[in-house]
């Protein structure tokens, strides 16, 4: 069942390649990705929700005398994120309808990057991880590269050899955890299980500094983030939604899923300055978003901000002296933001991208009186912006909530610096809604086009989940924190 | 084992392949030239099938018990099998892409066999345990190598590789025989096995000297830095195939000859060679590396780029005792190395009869020009970057691994900088293949027998990656029975 959410995509890349008809290929590929979104939300109905523990387990020899094998399982903490793959691809693939340039190998690509991200999120065994990490990696280049903007080139040059850099440090601690572990292998319970580096010691942070190289490149944290703003600027509105959406959180259930229970004690003990850099990351992050005078480079600092969230909850999870219910609820909290920033994000690049079609610019200055030009996508926008600044009700809200109760039984200081950070999105979004949105309607934007069925379509489902993730965290809350407490997989480190 | 075994010393049955190889050249060097103009492929279509032959009689050896024949101075093992398997495949993709590029060059019909020549020589590298044998089919390779290179008299720059080929290794050839010549003198024998026994109770200053001797021709054929400098011009000036054919299979006779001298005759790290080629392959990755981020003529930049990728294997080498992943990793590597740098080069050579040019500009827009080798190129240039899921993938791995096992973090770490390092020459060729436009025209398509070359090597480079089990236990396997022939 999981393997065949994963490879659907690549069949509908051939199908892609078998078909000449250029009339059908936007069909092939939105019927391929609706069909994975549904076979994921099939998945996600046949799950037990009780439990929220590793399920659909499957495990095949792969490369037997490497100790590598095919061996799949979802849990509460990857199951959401599988669900937020499927439905951001098929809204992506859906909103590319129109796609002129070279639109096969558009599609292509993306259906790809999904089989990397569904693989990424499902895998147990940590060379099969490395495999999809870069799957998923690689097809960005060329989508960056080749249907972006005007700076696209170098832009795209800068994102592959970071992330290249990234997945090779993720490699190196990953071959550490492999020759560490006896017999040796990649599976990662059998390494949790055998706990080769989990105390405190030289090689156990030096893994952790390769995971958090690695994993750090891809939220991206400061000072590992340079690449982001401009791959963002420079990448295709459907490129930008995946790249925050999805890509940005590889980074994130990286950490979540492979960091923290194989090095608990080298985590533990680097803690606080992973904390400060945490803090330094999301104010930073804020900070610089403010001074932007181009709105999607706006959105793409204020990620930095929001992943600078999850890098803390990820850090207090790790203290092994604080209490267990404020690590629960840090990394539940970590693990929540991921979700919410990927629906808020990427429905605001979304919303970015329907505003540069229609003006032709994304400079702040240009814009103004949008609201009264358009009204329905103002209030989308302005419901975006509230989202991604932390209005209670909605998702963000109750990723930062957890987070920063965890935080506040920990690290004091902590708390106080992912508040100040807090206010700054706040003053800075509502800086951003003020200038763009309010204001004097120049004549020039009196008679833009509304917004078309096929962009309502795209943005309401992602509305109507920050909704729902909002007021009912409940039942997403549980499986996370399931998957946190029970089992090998539980990222708790019981202090052994 | 070891030793001698078969007193006769005339044991032929353990030769049939290169026998058989041996026949088909003696058939073509008279018949190529007088084949009239029309029927020129006739060469290439016979010496394939002969290929094929060889390969499975070659392949029927892997279930041969280990020993050694005429007088201990050849093996039989699977490892020579395994290289003398590669050295086919590389010959019959290189004919299939010379079948096309040669036609109409007035000595078209003596390139198979000159091929086939090449190829005679790398098997027997591949088995041979005596350092007469190896000077001798050292020899055999380099010389048709350079016909091979020259052939295109009124090629310029040909001409000038050939000849700097030639010069290079005639200098080298010597330093090595006169290396050989020392061991001789020290241990009154020239047999690998029996090398092993007397070396120890050798002078250790004389005994390493001898062996940097040697190291230099064995170096020359595995382009290892200091050795490589004629590798760049060569592949450059070379007819495109013959320089594909360079950079993988001469490459692998020298690894392979390289690891037998080691293993074999200087047992138990004897002179300290694991931290003498833990050193060298760090350098020659290194420099490999460096270089080519400058090249602006593509044939240049594969040249650096495969004199880093032998950087990588040397890992495989220096590891050899040190971990079980060092030799089956160097093995599975070689075998996705011919893939992919071969695919490349053929690429490069789809796109040269177009293009005129090996430019790195010149590729722009080529993408959609010649769908086909590009994306063979673009396949094989990611492959060779190390992603995943091409085979290269699981090779560095291993060779990774190795280098973990054996105690050496720093040159793990080094090898990761440089595989970090390679992609960003590896995109220059990338880039405008994709990310530029050209307003030009589709170019015609590709000769049949050099595309389904080029999709066999992008197959091969993919499925090696995909399916690696059956290959790592084909290369475990080759690599454990090797060390069957140290004596204890």
């Amino acid at each position: 069942m999981l393997t065949l959410v994963i490879f659907l995509p690549l069949v509908g890349t051939l199908a892609l390649y078998l078909v000449p008809l250029r009339r059908v290929w936007p069909w092939i590929a939105v019927v391929t990705s609706g069909l994975v979104l549904l076979a994921s939300i099939v998945l996600a109905a046949l799950f037990n929700w009780q439990s929220g523990t590793l399920q659909f387990e499957q495990q095949v020899a792969w490369i037997p005398s490497l100790g590598a094998s095919y061996h799949l399982g979802i849990d509460g903490l990857s199951l959401p994120l599988i669900l937020l793959t499927t439905l951001l691809t098929f809204l992506a693939l859906w909103y590319a309808w129109k796609q002129e340039k070279y639109p096969r190998e558009y599609f292509a690509l993306y259906l790809v990057m999904e089989t990397g991200l569904l693989g990424f999120f499902s895998t147990m065994d940590l060379l099969l991880f490395y495999v999809f990490f870069e799957i998923a990696l690689v097809p960005m280049y060329f989508v960056i590269g080749l249907w972006g903007h005007e700076r696209r080139v170098e832009a795209a040059l800068k994102f592959f050899l970071y992330t290249r850099v990234g997945s090779l440090a993720v490699l190196l601690s990953i071959l550490a955890l492999y020759l560490g572990t006896n017999p040796h292998t990649f599976d990662l319970p059998a390494i949790i299980a055998a706990r080769p580096f989990a105390g405190m010691s030289v090689t156990a942070s030096l893994v952790l500094l390769g995971f958090l190289i690695g994993f750090g490149i891809k939220l991206p944290v400061f000072p590992l983030h340079s690449w982001l703003p401009d791959a963002h600027t420079e990448a295709p509105t459907e490129g930008s939604v995946i790249l925050a959406g999805l890509l940005l959180k590889l980074g994130g259930y990286g950490l979540l899923r492979v960091a923290l229970p194989t090095v608990p004690g080298a985590f533990s003990y680097w803690a606080v300055p992973i904390a400060a850099l945490a803090v330094v990351s999301a104010i930073y992050g804020a900070a610089v978003a403010m001074a932007q005078a181009d709105l999607k480079r706006l959105i793409a600092f204020s990620s930095i901000n929001h992943m600078g969230y999850v890098l803390l909850g990820v850090a207090v999870a790790a203290v092994a002296t604080a209490s267990t219910a404020d690590r629960a609820a840090a990394a539940s909290g970590a693990a929540y933001q991921l979700l919410a920033h990927g629906l808020i994000t990427g429905a605001l690049f979304f919303l970015v991208g329907m505003l540069a079609e229609r003006t032709g610019t994304r400079e702040i200055r240009h814009l103004s009186g949008i609201w009264a030009a358009l009204p329905l996508y103002g209030s989308i926008l302005a419901f975006a912006m509230f989202a991604s600044l932390g209005l209670p009700a909605l998702a963000d809200f109750a990723a930062e909530v957890q987070i920063m109760l965890g935080t506040l039984g920990v690290y004091r200081w902590a708390a106080v610096g992912m508040l100040i950070g807090i206010l700054m999105t706040t003053a800075m979004f509502l800086w951003t809604l003020q200038r763009v949105l309010l204001g004097k309607t120049p004549s020039a934007w009196e008679k833009l086009p509304q917004l078309t069925s096929r962009e309502i379509i795209t943005l309401l489902p992602l509305v109507a989940l920050i909704i729902v993730l909002g007021v009912f965290p409940g039942p997403l809350v549980h499986i996370i924190n399931a998957a946190l407490h029970s089992g090998l997989l539980g990222i708790l480190w019981r202090g052994w | 084992m070891g030793g001698m075994q078969g007193e006769m010393g005339m044991e032929l049955w353990a030769i049939v392949p290169e026998l058989t190889l041996a026949g088909l050249i003696l058939l073509l060097l008279p018949l190529g030239p007088f084949l009239p103009e029309r029927h020129k492929r006739l060469a290439t279509w016979l010496a394939l099938v002969g290929l094929l032959v060889v390969a499975a009689e070659s392949a029927r050896m892997l279930t041969f018990a280990t020993q050694s024949v005429f007088l201990g101075t050849y093996a039989v093992d699977p490892f020579a099998v395994y290289f003398k398997l590669f050295a086919v495949a590389a010959t019959f993709f290189v004919l299939l892409a010379t079948q096309s590029h040669f036609r109409g060059n007035p000595y078209e019909g003596v390139v198979p066999a000159l091929l086939l020549l090449a190829c005679l020589g790398i098997m027997g590298l591949a088995a041979s345990q005596d350092l007469a044998l190896i000077a001798l089919f050292i020899q055999l390779v380099t010389v048709s190598s350079y016909i091979l290179v020259g052939i295109s008299r009124e090629n310029r720059l040909a001409t000038e590789a050939a000849f700097k080929m030639f010069l290079f290794s005639a200098t080298v050839g010597a330093v090595m025989i006169y290396g050989m010549v020392l061991l001789f003198g020290l241990t009154g024998t020239l047999r690998l096995p029996e090398l092993a026994s007397k070396l120890p109770a050798m002078p250790v200053v004389t005994t390493l000297a001898a062996f940097l001797l040697v190291l230099a021709g064995f170096g020359f054929e595995v382009t290892l830095v200091p050795f490589h400098t004629w590798a760049p011009d060569v592949y450059q000036g070379a007819p495109t195939p013959i320089a594909g054919f360079l950079s993988v299979g001469p490459k692998a006779a020298g690894l392979a000859v390289l690891l037998r001298t080691l293993v074999v005759a200087f047992p138990h790290n004897l002179g300290h060679w694991a931290e003498l080629f833990a050193v060298l392959a760090a350098v020659t990755m290194t420099v490999g590396n460096l270089f080519a981020l400058r090249q602006s003529s593509v044939k240049r930049l594969l040249a650096y780029s495969s004199i880093g990728q032998v950087g990588y294997m040397l890992i495989g080498v220096a590891a050899a005792e040190r971990s079980t992943l060092a030799v089956p990793g160097m093995l599975l590597y070689l075998a996705v190395y011919l893939f992919m740098n071969l695919g490349a080069f053929l690429a490069v050579d789809a796109i040269e009869r177009h293009v005129k040019s090996d430019e790195i500009q010149q590729l722009a827009g080529l993408g959609k020009r010649l769908p086909v080798p590009a994306a063979i190129l673009a396949l094989c240039l990611l492959a060779l970057a190390g992603f995943p899921p091409f085979g290269a993938f699981v090779g560095k791995t291993y060779l990774f691994g190795a280098a973990l096992a054996a105690g050496w973090a720093w040159l793990a770490v080094l090898m990761l900088v440089n595989v970090a390092i390679s992609l960003f020459y590896y995109v220059r060729v990338l880039e405008p293949m994709y990310l530029r436009s050209s307003t030009e025209k589709p170019l015609p398509g590709t000769p049949v027998a050099l595309r389904v070359a080029l999709v066999l090597l992008g197959v091969g480079t993919l499925v090696s990656g995909v399916f690696p089990q059956e290959w790592a236990l084909l290369a475990t396997h080759a690599s454990s029975l090797l060390a069957a022939l140290i004596p204890h």
